[in-house]
């Protein structure tokens, strides 16, 4: 038994050191864990002035064209007042957005880029975060369905195909749900030029209970 | 408990066999964790956070790198059957965290995906196994799955790897016996 023990430990131990020397190892690597938003700033870029006194522009990078802004991004002043800050007096009015998570959007500013996409003035993607039956089960019009397990392989083809170059407003289950983030962070980490990339804070909870259209089935357009 | 049992040629073809599965299945959930794509880790630590074990983000790291590791050398011990109780031993026990945190999160409700073995489903969670079909992958089939791990890594303890095995084949050989003549 000590023999037996023994060796386990060893198995053990080896195990921790080859662990240890990975985890340092993958600090310094291409897709270091975990995965973060912060070296974006894309809807911050896209839905936020310029702060008083800011002259810099905001720092960017070649792979990660989401931080360029875009004209068909919401303004601030676009979208529908949801917060008691917006009834204040214009002096005291902090800037409109949270001054971290600057990539989420609320339910309002995603149902203008939906508009503005059935207009064809906007022509970004919505992306249904959620496992595939819950997509089916209904989502938003338009949207392609990719969850976060799409990526536990090859670069998937949707990615590949639609993707580069394009806006994408990503959406699950709302606040509680990290799944959006999750392919937020991937899809920067991919670095192939898509961007903006936004997330709807609310999710598609929000959108139902706003009670703005919602389809079900497979997706269109994505074969 | 100190010395495993002597079996059989068809004990050591069954010993096989469960080193073979259990194993294979270690290594399998290793590479799946670790190498099978860009973001098989950050999948993992995902996983890892979802199980709400701690908010520390370098435990967490370092759980999401070190218990795959864990499970590939143990993995590869068992199909070698090389320290084959040992690697049992340590199988076992992880086998008996995996357990105690499927039970804790099911009875806190919490939605999780362990990603376990990546994007392939065992049995729990498999749509192409129509009687698990639907099934949570975060458990009580899960439980279910991992006991019957649990069980055969208990064989493996008890019994060790049988002749088929490196353990056997590096074992010191016996001193003949003197004969009455000597």
């Amino acid at each position: 038994m000590g023999k037996t023990l023994f060796r386990a430990i060893l198995l053990i131990g080896l195990g921790i050191g080859a662990g240890f020397v990975h985890a340092q190892l993958n600090k310094q690597g291409a897709n270091p864990v975990p995965l973060t938003l912060q070296n974006t700033q894309t809807s911050t870029d896209t839905a936020k002035p310029p702060a008083a006194g800011d002259s810099k522009p905001a720092q960017s990078t070649a792979e990660t064209p989401a931080v360029q802004p875009t004209p068909e991004a919401p303004k601030p002043e676009q979208v529908a007042p949801t917060a008691p800050e917006a009834q204040k007096p214009a002096e005291q009015t902090p800037p409109p957005q949270a001054p971290q998570n600057d990539m989420f959007i609320s339910i309002a500013q995603a149902k203008e880029l939906y508009d503005k996409k059935a207009r064809g003035q906007w022509d970004g993607i919505f992306i249904d975060a959620r496992p595939y039956h819950e997509f089916t089960e209904g989502h938003i019009p338009g949207s392609m369905h990719i969850d976060k397990k799409y990526f536990d392989g090859a670069v998937p083809k949707k990615v590949r195909d639609y993707l580069p170059g394009m806006p994408v407003v990503i959406y699950c289950h709302g606040e509680n749900c990290t799944d959006s983030e999750a392919v937020a962070a991937r899809l920067i980490a991919l670095k192939r030029s898509i961007g903006p990339i936004q997330i709807i804070k609310e999710g598609y909870p929000g959108w139902t209970k706003a009670g703005y259209p919602v389809d079900s089935g497979g997706e269109v357009g994505f074969e | 408990m100190s010395k495993a049992p002597r079996v059989g040629v068809f004990g050591s073809g069954v010993l096989l066999v469960l080193r073979a599965v259990l194993g294979g299945l270690f290594v399998l959930a290793a590479y799946q964790k670790l190498f099978a794509s860009p973001f098989s880790s950050q999948s993992f630590y995902e996983a890892v956070s979802a199980f709400k074990v701690t908010d520390d983000i370098e435990q967490k790291r370092l759980a999401t790198f070190i218990i795959p590791w864990i499970e590939l050398f143990s993995g590869l011990a068992l199909i070698a059957g090389l320290w084959t109780r040992a690697a049992a031993v340590v199988i076992n026990l992880l086998l008996a965290v995996f357990i105690a945190g499927i039970v804790s999160v099911t009875l806190r409700g919490l939605s999780v995906d362990c990603s376990c073995f990546g994007n392939f489903k065992l049995l729990c969670g498999n749509d192409a196994i129509d009687l698990f079909k639907g099934t949570k992958p975060v458990g009580w089939c899960k439980v279910g799955e991992d006991a019957a791990m649990l069980l055969m890594g208990a064989a493996l303890w008890v019994y060790g790897g049988g002749w088929i095995s490196l353990d056997e084949a590096l074992a010191k050989p016996k001193p003949a016996k003197a004969s009455p003549k000597d």
